[in-house]
């Protein structure tokens, strides 16, 4: 049941009807029944899974609040464990038993792992970061454990934001629940501009430019030359963009309508200056999450140069790894952990233009792209060899930027327009501006979605 | 920039009746374009005229483009002139939709055809070719049909409301076709592009996947088409290479007494007379046209 699929509108109109007519608590339990079932409509055989996540995480933080200091640290490390045991096992077990086949294949050892069947469930890295966020902050001292069980698991099963993030924070989020939600006149508006510009981003952008990206990454070799190979990359830059955010918009447009404020996980990312400022505006809820609860617990930039350094290496390859396990994500986060060392020593930092610091940026992003969506590390560098030594126009590559300049331009000047000033929004238009975007929007969506829709790239993650 | 100032349900509402207008207005000219969309448009708009005619002729020839490419109607009308045929060739068409359009525009007319012909090569009778639900749902099927078609092919909800939109909305049925025109005018070399990219991306997905051959479409069309007393005559047509019919469709054309006319393999047809590789050029056309009055001739005319 995804976002842009008849059966969840169907399924949140139901969902949105009864709601109205439901006190508070009353609409909590809808929201867990209509989230364990939206959950159980990817795979019910997971929904034993998250539930038992919530059950040790709302067990470990009561007794994370009663304890002694050393209880509360033994319960915390207990439930980090079971939590990242899990998704070790779900996500990483094979990824590990190839990688260590492979290690000892080059090394001269004879070694044959078979690999096991194993089905990722869906949302796992979202809802197990969002959990683990839950207890360190109750540790921490920063949220009350809350004795409501029922509204814990709301806050760990939120259907919005459940399978695909924003990785929510407890103290954001949880008393949001815990709270009678106040209806706000500007709450239909704000949703409805964020779930159009999500549909729109999704089936206008991503799927659009996801088929022509997918051409050029499964093109025979020889068969694309290196501008080719260029607007390959664009697309999936774009494609993934749009898949994202659209997909972080529609969810927090939806809990918009049912009086529930989800974070804002894109700003505009592609126009960043620098690796830094890209990571404060691109999955602000991963970035952010890493930020308060790896490098900063790791030291962040307070323990001499060289720490700084190794600590920003680190979060970015634990966030690549993240996405998934393969070495060209772990590739990604070490560029981009590099990049991060770069312009923070300062070699890149000369000053330029803004629109230069942009556009050089933006290329950097597209060169991790690269490697993000390649299926291998080889791939990668035949691509990056043909866009470097062997460019040539193609009616291909006219094709394929013209699709990029029909699908992005107006989005890429609604950003510009959007960025200018900080906080300008969609919904800041008069009604007759809004309603002239939202026909743009409508006509795109229904005559220019691709044949075959998608499904959103982050549920793999 | 003013502030944003709070908005009422109410007053949005005044956006969404603007949407809703707007939505009215683009079926208004989806239904006023639909015609000249394309070639193929063009085609489906003429099936009730083209049926209408099958008083005079005693034949109808049914398929997709290959057949359009291949029969030469006129010279077939001078090589036999005993036994005429009408043609109807949706483009990119296979045998769900062939079942469809029978039984809404042959089906509900006064007349049937006496000998009904359909030209294909091997996935076009298969039960894994992908339903194109957008146009068979809006051109193909009936109203009364349309929950038969959800359940046959175990459509999922998005799908069934998805057909149940396109039967009903020009805008949406029709939206491949006016996607692809405005794609063509805005976006340079969109049809050469988009092909080399279709290329690219279904090589590896068909390379993947193993087909698993099955008829169920085909025997419900058999069964259909000889309820109304219809001889059915099926015709594997000429590629470029030779190719191998399946077993189970071999089984099936016999047990149900389904006439085979084998063009697979026509004297003198050769990779030149095919135009891209895939569809018969003039000479190829020529070539099958000739054929196929002999065989009509042969097993028809002189061997009623």
């Amino acid at each position: 049941m995804i976002f842009n699929s008849y059966q969840f509108w169907a399924f949140f109109a139901l969902v949105a009807l009864a709601y109205r007519f439901l006190g508070h608590r009353q609409q909590n339990h809808l929201l867990l029944a209509a989230s364990y079932f939206f959950y159980a409509c990817w795979d019910w055989r997971f929904l034993g899974l998250i539930i038992g996540i919530t059950a040790v995480h709302y067990v470990a933080a009561q007794k994370i609040g009663e304890g002694d200091e050393k209880e509360r640290r033994r319960w915390l490390v207990g439930s980090v464990a079971i939590s990242l045991a899990l998704l070790g096992i779900f996500k990483y077990l094979n990824f590990f038993i190839e990688s260590t086949g492979v290690f000892l294949g080059r090394i001269g050892f004879e070694a044959h792992f078979e690999s096991l069947s194993i089905i990722l469930p869906v949302g796992i890295s979202f809802y197990t970061f969002q959990t683990l966020s839950y207890t360190i902050d109750v540790l921490r001292g920063e949220t009350k454990p809350t004795r409501n069980f029922g509204d814990f698991a709301l806050y760990v099963a939120y259907f919005p934001q459940l399978v695909a993030g924003p990785i929510e924070r407890s103290s954001r989020l949880l008393p949001q629940i815990t709270n009678p939600r106040k209806h706000r006149a500007e709450d239909f508006t704000i949703g409805l501009s964020l779930v159009m510009v999500g549909l729109f981003l999704k089936v206008a952008v991503a799927d659009n430019l996801a088929f022509v990206a997918n051409g050029v990454f499964k093109a025979p070799e020889g068969g694309i030359t290196g501008t080719d190979a260029l607007a390959g990359v664009y697309a999936f830059a774009f494609q993934i963009y749009g898949d994202f955010a659209g997909y972080s918009f529609i969810a927090c447009g939806v809990s918009r309508w049912l009086g529930i404020r989800l974070i804002t996980n894109f700003k505009r990312p592609y126009l960043a200056k620098g690796p830094s400022d890209f990571w404060n505006r691109w999955h602000i809820s991963l970035s952010s999450w890493l930020r308060d609860y790896l490098y900063i617990p790791l030291g962040g930039n307070r323990k001499g140069v060289g720490n700084t350094y190794r600590n920003l290496m680190l979060t970015m390859v634990i966030g690549g790894l993240w996405h998934g396990a393969a070495w060209t994500f772990v590739i990604w986060g070490l560029i981009h952990g590099v990049l991060l060392c770069l312009y923070r020593i300062k070699l890149m930092k000369v000053k330029v233009p803004a629109l230069i610091a942009v556009l050089v940026f933006f290329h950097l992003t597209c060169l991790t792209w690269l490697f993000f969506r390649a299926d291998s590390f080889g791939e990668a560098m035949v691509l990056l060899e043909l866009i470097f030594f062997e460019q040539g126009l193609t009616p291909f590559s006219s094709y394929a930027f013209g699709s990029l300049a029909f699908f992005c331009l107006p989005l890429v000047v609604a950003e510009i327009w959007s960025d200018r000033k900080e906080g300008r929004r969609l919904h800041h238009l008069p009604w007759q501006g809004r309603a002239a975007v939202y026909c743009y929007f409508v006509w795109m969506i229904i005559t220019c979605a691709p044949t075959v829709y998608s499904d959103f790239i982050y549920f793999q993650f | 920039m003013s502030e944003f100032r709070v908005t009422s349900f109410r007053q949005e509402l005044k956006v969404l009746v603007v949407l809703v207008c707007f939505l009215v207005g683009l079926e208004l000219i989806a239904r006023m374009v639909s015609e000249s969309l394309d070639d193929d448009r063009a085609h489906i708009a003429q099936f009730d005229e083209i049926v209408g005619e099958l008083g005079e002729k005693r034949g109808a020839v049914l398929g997709n483009s290959l057949l359009l490419h291949g029969l030469n109607l006129e010279q077939f009308a001078q090589e036999s002139p005993d036994f005429s045929t009408i043609r109807v060739t949706p483009v990119s068409s296979a045998v769900l939709d062939w079942g469809h359009l029978y039984e809404r525009y042959f089906l509900k007319g006064e007349e049937l055809p006496e000998h009904l012909f359909v030209g294909f090569v091997a996935h076009h009778v298969d039960d894994s070719e992908p339903a194109k639900l957008r146009r068979l749902s809006r051109h193909f099927v009936s109203t009364g049909s349309l929950s038969q078609l959800w359940e046959r092919e175990r459509f999922d909800i998005h799908q069934r409301v998805q057909s149940g939109l396109s039967h009903v909305s020009a805008l949406i049925g029709d939206q491949p076709a006016h996607r692809e025109r405005v794609l063509d005018y805005f976006i340079d070399w969109y049809r050469l592009g988009l092909r080399t990219n279709q290329d690219w991306v279904t090589g590896e997905v068909e390379s993947s996947v193993e087909r698993q051959s099955s008829f169920e479409r085909m025997t419900r069309f058999v069964d259909m088409v000889q309820a109304g007393g219809t001889r059915l005559w099926i015709i594997p047509l000429s590629q470029p290479e030779y190719w191998e019919l399946n077993s189970g469709l071999l089984e099936l054309i016999e047990k149900k007494g389904v006439g085979l006319m084998d063009a697979r393999s026509i004297p003198g047809m050769t990779a030149d007379d095919f135009s891209d590789g895939y569809h018969l050029g003039e000479s190829g056309a020529e070539k099958f046209t000739k054929w196929f009055a002999k065989e009509i001739s042969k097993k028809i005319t002189q061997d009623p």
